[in-house]
């Protein structure tokens, strides 16, 4: 059925002169009309197809995303998961539970729930371990990285900042680059090189810190290229 | 629940439900569940070196794993905001929009890195005709200012790339309350991006 003559004609009023047409297409009697919402679809152009075109670039572009293979391969996806997210979930559960029990709180946890509860936590961070373990090739220690770089301290929550350490196989001539960063990736502190595997923090670079940072350590080779990095998080545990 | 073992050496020990289930349980500490979203995560890398070789790869394999460490934290740390509209994949996708876009600029401050301003940067990305990591990353910024029923329509058109029919009976609405709040959405979405516009246009000028 040809779409009434009076709708055409409300339609096009609604688009010259409503604010906002869909609107006031809405509260009419022809708001169910599908035949006037395709009309005033074709009535309102200006900016709108080219605006839709940039939402679908958007869209296209997660699709691809999506399905993409990547240049890094399984098994260095892996690595960098597992180097990125096992200290932190380590870390999550050595910290919990933590706060100190209220009177009307319940019981704190027996000694056999906290047990259970330290073994969970282990247990969970030996899994970010173990997921990469099981690989069938052999190279050395993959979950190091290259260069077998491994941050020790800090990690998690610490009562202080302390002594920054960390453990690597240095080439000849190598060394470290340490870099603190706040929660926005900000460069707020550390150490442009260094040949021991150890690092404290001067007083006037560590006061000025948030309560919640992020470590990366740097390997170097000689002519200071990078071989290997490893990123941690910490926080103070009391402030 | 039997453990599988995929042709590439890979585990599934939990079956893929509800996402925000299997995220439920690895802030929990549920080692399978951990591991499951491990495996997931890999989308991470996976993704960004992907937009790197896109765009010609202005980043090296060093600074895009720093760059991918970055986004696995970040991801990590704000987990709980995921809302399970879509697969994790998705919502971790933003955040390898964002941060590409970012360590594309940072390059301007890195010892080895030129300055490139956005201008020049779009000269060098090899992708005539196609929105530049900082055009995405505008327009997601965009998206997020859409008012919820705006924003569901929106994703619903183009990202899941239904028609307005398909979208009417899923929401229980009709075809034209559909497509009132897909237009009102992009009215929104052109508003937004000319203040973004306008506001690059004034700190240019200062």
């Amino acid at each position: 059925m040809p779409h009434p003559s009076q709708h055409e004609a409300f339609v096009r009023r609604i688009a010259d002169e409503a604010e906002d047409p869909w609107e006031a297409l809405l509260a009419s009697e022809y708001a169910e009309c599908d035949a006037c919402g395709e009309a005033l679809e074709r009535l309102q152009t200006d900016g709108v197809t080219e605006l839709a075109g940039k939402v679908e670039a958007v869209a296209r572009d997660e699709r691809e995303s999506l399905r993409a293979r990547g240049t890094f391969g399984p098994e260095r996806e892996k690595e960098l998961v597992a180097r990125a997210l096992a200290p932190l979930v380590a870390a999550a559960q050595s910290e919990s539970p933590r706060s100190a029990p209220s009177p009307s709180a319940s019981p704190p946890p027996s000694l056999a729930r906290r047990h259970l509860l330290l073994m969970s936590g282990l247990a969970a961070a030996a899994v970010g371990v173990v997921w990469i373990a099981t690989r069938p090739e052999e190279q050395p220690d993959p979950r190091l990285g290259p260069a077998g770089l491994r941050v020790l301290a800090p990690l998690g929550a610490v009562a202080q900042w302390g002594e920054f350490r960390w453990d690597a196989r240095v080439p000849t001539g190598g060394g470290f680059a340490v870099e603190v960063l706040d929660e926005h990736g900000a460069l707020i502190g550390g150490v442009e090189r260094i040949e021991a595997t150890s690092w404290r923090p001067p007083p006037e670079q560590s006061a000025s810190w948030p309560a919640r940072i992020r470590v990366r350590v740097r390997v170097l080779g000689a002519a200071n290229e990078r071989i290997d990095a490893a990123e941690i998080e910490a926080w103070l545990s009391e402030r | 629940m039997t453990v599988r073992r995929e042709p590439h050496g890979e585990t599934e020990t939990v079956p893929r439900s509800d996402d925000r289930d299997l995220i439920s349980q690895a802030k929990r500490g549920e080692p399978r569940a951990i591991a499951a979203l491990f495996d997931r995560l890999r989308c991470v890398p996976r993704m960004l070196s992907h937009r790197n070789r896109t765009y010609g790869s202005p980043l090296d394999t060093q600074e895009l794993e720093d760059v991918a460490q970055e986004i696995l934290i970040a991801v990590w740390r704000k987990l709980e905001q995921f809302d399970g509209r879509g697969p994790i994949e998705a919502w971790v996708h933003r955040f390898c929009v964002f941060q590409f876009a970012q360590a594309l600029r940072d390059r301007g401050h890195a010892p080895r890195g030129g300055g490139w301003s956005d201008g020049e940067l779009e000269r060098v990305l090899p992708r005539p005709n196609e929105p530049s990591p900082f055009d995405l990353e505008a327009l997601h910024l965009a998206l997020d200012t859409l008012e919820a029923d705006e924003a569901e329509v929106v994703r619903l058109k183009h990202f899941a790339e239904k028609s307005f029919l398909e979208i009417a009976h899923a929401l229980g609405i009709s075809q034209n309350t559909a497509k009132a709040r897909y237009y009102r959405g992009l009215r929104r979405l052109q508003q937004r991006l000319a203040q973004t516009t306008s506001n690059r246009t004034s700190e240019t000028a200062r």
